[in-house]
């Protein structure tokens, strides 16, 4: 049986009287991008945070590559596993060349420079320009590239990403998605993409998982999830998301 | 957080080492031998001043070598500092010793008060009393005597009746010792309106133009007689007797004989009238302490000379301050060096410790408890720590750098906390989610984004020390404040100033240069939004 990318099972946490996760199961192909959604508080970021050890689940097993979770060492796994996050986190005081370059540092390569430079290349922005700028000096859709570079830098084969388009305008947030789109088709990446815009998660994820009350309450491919949601919520939301298609084209 | 708290462990391992230091050269001054001077201390008023001069002079005159540390703040300075063999010598009053050091009730009878003190220093504290100088410096609790006339007031129980209406402007010790403002108000019911603190300094205009109605003046003041005010008599003998003598260490008294005898000319000598027009010389003239002790010494017959009468009588005026500043440039300049000295000392270990430990902290549930109580050290005045610490580190350098770098630490400390634990949330969570290990968030992430803010903190710091190390001068420590506290004991105004403007220039001039290393340090990237003004 060939070893799934991120891989779930019946995870539970809780943040002192809130439960984020009730018992979630979840499985992430290799190449395979899997969306969570849901609303705020519905234990998305949680689930997400749980694969490279930022949270410790309660209880459950979490495996990364076949490789448990709670056994491996913390700093190790989140080197090999890519991460975008929303407003790119960006390290303020190093240069976009600097802040690509990162991984690959702490992974103590020596071709770091090369490899921060092709990441870039591979995000449409020239290292030559752009490499000595300043985080502030960038447009949110540039800062948002360089943070998408910096995941791919050191070659992961598993990237996290967390709600990465959300502070975006529609135009560049068309873009990124392209982008990522582009990327993912040449990388073969096992993704999981945290967002709450359904919309988004049909248009770039082979499956969608819908999060409800730290509990997914349905998986599946988004012809699936569109045609038989398994649950009234699911189908609540669908519904919304369609009204508000209606509403704004 | 293992190598956070090696970085703790490494700032105590610092601090250690330093006050070792500290104490170590302290204790150098403290054994005796024969070769050594003998070392003359003083409080810092007008009086002691000039009495501790008369003291040095006499031994100088007998050919023993001397080190005069003037200025010494206070009875709870001077007498530790006295016991610990850090002075030999100083000029102390019978009731004083009586009520403030022995803590023993009052007595009126100055023969009685005079055994009791020299019975009582030689048995508990190994401190000898030399024979009384000859006059005495009780409490003269003055008024204008335009208010005395009008309301025909005469004693302290005529001026109790009224003092619900009046204003007292009391110096701060008066205020608090037992033989001032308490004793008073249980002696005499004695309860003014307000009760201002007032230094000696002041205390004396403020009553001439009508601030206040009432102050605590000492009979041999100089000032009492230039200006139109009334004595209240002490009709129920309530201040016990204050005669001026002085006290020298057993040790001193067993090892230089010499020098006991040379001091012991001197009793009985100066009588009220003499005293009273020494120190309006010295603080009405503002003719040099100096030169009245020697004047007086060749009056009294001890040295051979003639008096200083070709010195102008009122150098004070006749120069501008321009001119006094630029005459005493090498001296100021040699006392500001001493006090970039002390600060730069202590700021530095305060930025050492301050930075080491805010980082180590910061990461902890410790930080806000020990900062906070770094916090309360701030709170403790200048004396009280200074005494404190007298124990331990002695007078001179030692008390004066450990209260600096105490001082400095807090401002250091909280802005590193707070600058460390104040980073931008999403960036450190990339940076954790990226692989950096903690010491890496910290030293790449946290610590460079915290830099404007723990430089602002240690400005602030430096700042406050540079004003502070004034301080220095009440535990012999040298610095500017040696002519601030002198020239507010001597009334000197220009004096103070010499003291004043370049501490002052000093603290811009050290804030100006650190935002300088500010600019260096901060990221470049921070720099614009540093210098737009922008909130961290």
């Amino acid at each position: 049986m060939a070893t799934l990318a991120l891989d779930a099972t019946d995870v539970a946490k809780r943040f002192g009287p809130v439960t984020a996760l009730d018992g979630v199961s979840l499985a992430v192909a290799h190449g395979e991008c899997v969306a969570l959604v849901g609303e705020s508080g519905s234990g998305k970021s949680t689930l997400l945070r749980a694969f490279n050890a930022l949270t410790r689940p309660d209880r459950g097993l979490v495996r990364v590559d076949g490789h448990d979770v709670a056994a491996a060492d913390p700093v190790a796994l989140r080197r090999a596993i890519g991460y975008v996050p929303q407003d790119g986190g960006l390290l303020p005081h190093w240069t976009v060349a600097r802040n690509v370059a990162l991984v690959p540092v702490l992974m103590g390569r020596t071709d770091s420079k090369a490899l921060a430079s092709a990441a870039l290349d591979s995000v449409g922005l020239a290292p030559g320009q752009f490499g000595g700028r300043w985080p502030h000096q960038l447009s949110g859709g540039q800062r948002q590239r360089v943070a998408f570079a910096r995941a791919l830098a050191a070659g992961p084969r598993i990237v996290l990403l967390d709600e990465p388009f959300g502070a975006l305008d529609a135009i560049t947030r068309g873009d990124i998605e392209d982008l990522f789109l582009t990327v993912r088709r040449r990388t073969g990446l096992a993704a999981l993409l945290v967002t709450h815009d359904l919309h988004e998660a049909f248009l770039v994820a082979d499956r969608v998982a819908v999060m409800h009350a730290g509990r997914i309450a349905q998986v599946d491919t988004p012809a699936v999830l569109l045609t038989s949601p398994a649950t009234p919520y699911v189908a609540e939301l669908l519904r919304r998301a369609r009204v508000v298609t209606g509403a704004t084209t | 957080m293992s190598r956070g708290r090696a970085v703790a462990w490494g700032g105590a391992v610092v601090v250690a080492v330093l006050i070792a230091t500290a104490w170590t050269s302290a204790r150098q001054a403290a054994p005796g031998d024969a070769g050594r001077p003998v070392v003359v201390g003083s409080k810092p008023f007008g009086e002691s001043y000039l009495l501790a001069e008369l003291f040095a002079q006499i031994l100088e005159a007998r050919g023993l070598p001397v080190r005069r540390t003037f200025g010494l703040g206070g009875t709870e300075i001077i007498f530790p500092a006295l016991r610990q063999g850090a002075i030999d010598v100083f000029p102390e009053y019978t009731g004083s010793g009586l009520l403030v050091i022995l803590k023993a009730p009052p007595v009126s009878d100055p023969a009685a008060v005079f055994d009791i003190v020299s019975r009582e220093f030689a048995r508990q504290y190994d401190v000898r009393w030399l024979a009384p100088l000859g006059f005495e410096n009780t409490y003269a609790m003055s008024i204008r005597t335009e208010m005395a006339e009008r309301l025909g007031l005469r004693t302290l129980s005529d001026f109790a009746a009224v003092s619900g209406e009046m204003r007292a402007g009391f110096t701060a010790d008066f205020i608090g010792l037992p033989d001032g403002l308490p004793g008073l108000r249980a002696a005499y019911g004695l309860a003014p309106k307000t009760v201002s603190a007032l230094a000696p300094a002041v205390k004396y205009q403020a009553l001439v133009d009508g601030r206040v109605d009432i102050i605590d003046a000492y009979s041999t003041d100089g000032f009492l007689e230039r200006y139109p005010l009334t004595v209240l008599v002490d009709d129920r003998r309530f201040f016990p007797p204050y005669d001026a003598a002085a006290v020298v260490r057993g040790a001193l008294a067993r090892e230089r004989p010499a020098a006991v005898a040379a001091l012991s000319e001197l009793s009985g000598r100066l009588g009220v009238t003499r005293m009273r027009a020494l120190n309006a010389r010295v603080e009405v003239n503002g003719e040099p302490v100096a030169l009245v002790a020697r004047d007086a010494l060749i009056d009294l017959g001890l040295v051979a000379g003639s008096t200083g009468a070709a010195t102008p009588a009122s150098a004070r005026q006749e120069t501008s301050l321009a001119r006094y500043l630029w005459d005493r440039r090498m001296a100021i300049a040699a006392m500001s060096a001493r006090h970039l000295w002390l600060a730069g000392v202590s700021l530095a270990g305060a930025i050492l410790v301050g930075v080491s430990g805010g980082v180590a902290l910061s990461r902890t549930r410790w930080a806000e408890p020990v900062t906070r109580g770094v916090g309360v050290l701030q709170t403790v005045p200048g004396i009280a720590l200074l005494a404190f610490m007298l124990p331990v580190l002695g007078i001179g350098t030692a008390p004066a750098v450990a209260a600096l770098f105490l001082y400095s630490l807090y401002p250091i400390v909280r802005n590193t906390v707070t600058g460390v634990r104040g980073a931008d949330r999403g960036v450190i969570d990339a940076a954790e989610a990226l692989g950096m290990t903690p010491w890496q968030v910290l030293a790449w992430v946290r610590v460079p984004l915290a830099i404007p803010v723990i430089m602002a903190g240690i400005r602030t710091a430096a700042v406050v020390n540079v004003g502070t190390a004034t301080l220095a001068a009440f535990v012999g420590g040298g610095g500017l404040g040696d002519p601030i506290v002198a020239g507010l004991a001597l009334a000197d105004s220009r004096m103070v100033l010499s003291g004043a403007i370049p501490a002052a220039a000093l603290a811009v001039l050290v804030d100006v240069s650190l935002a300088g290393v500010q600019r260096a340090l901060t990221p470049a990237a921070l720099r614009e939004r540093l210098e737009s003004g922008a909130a961290w």
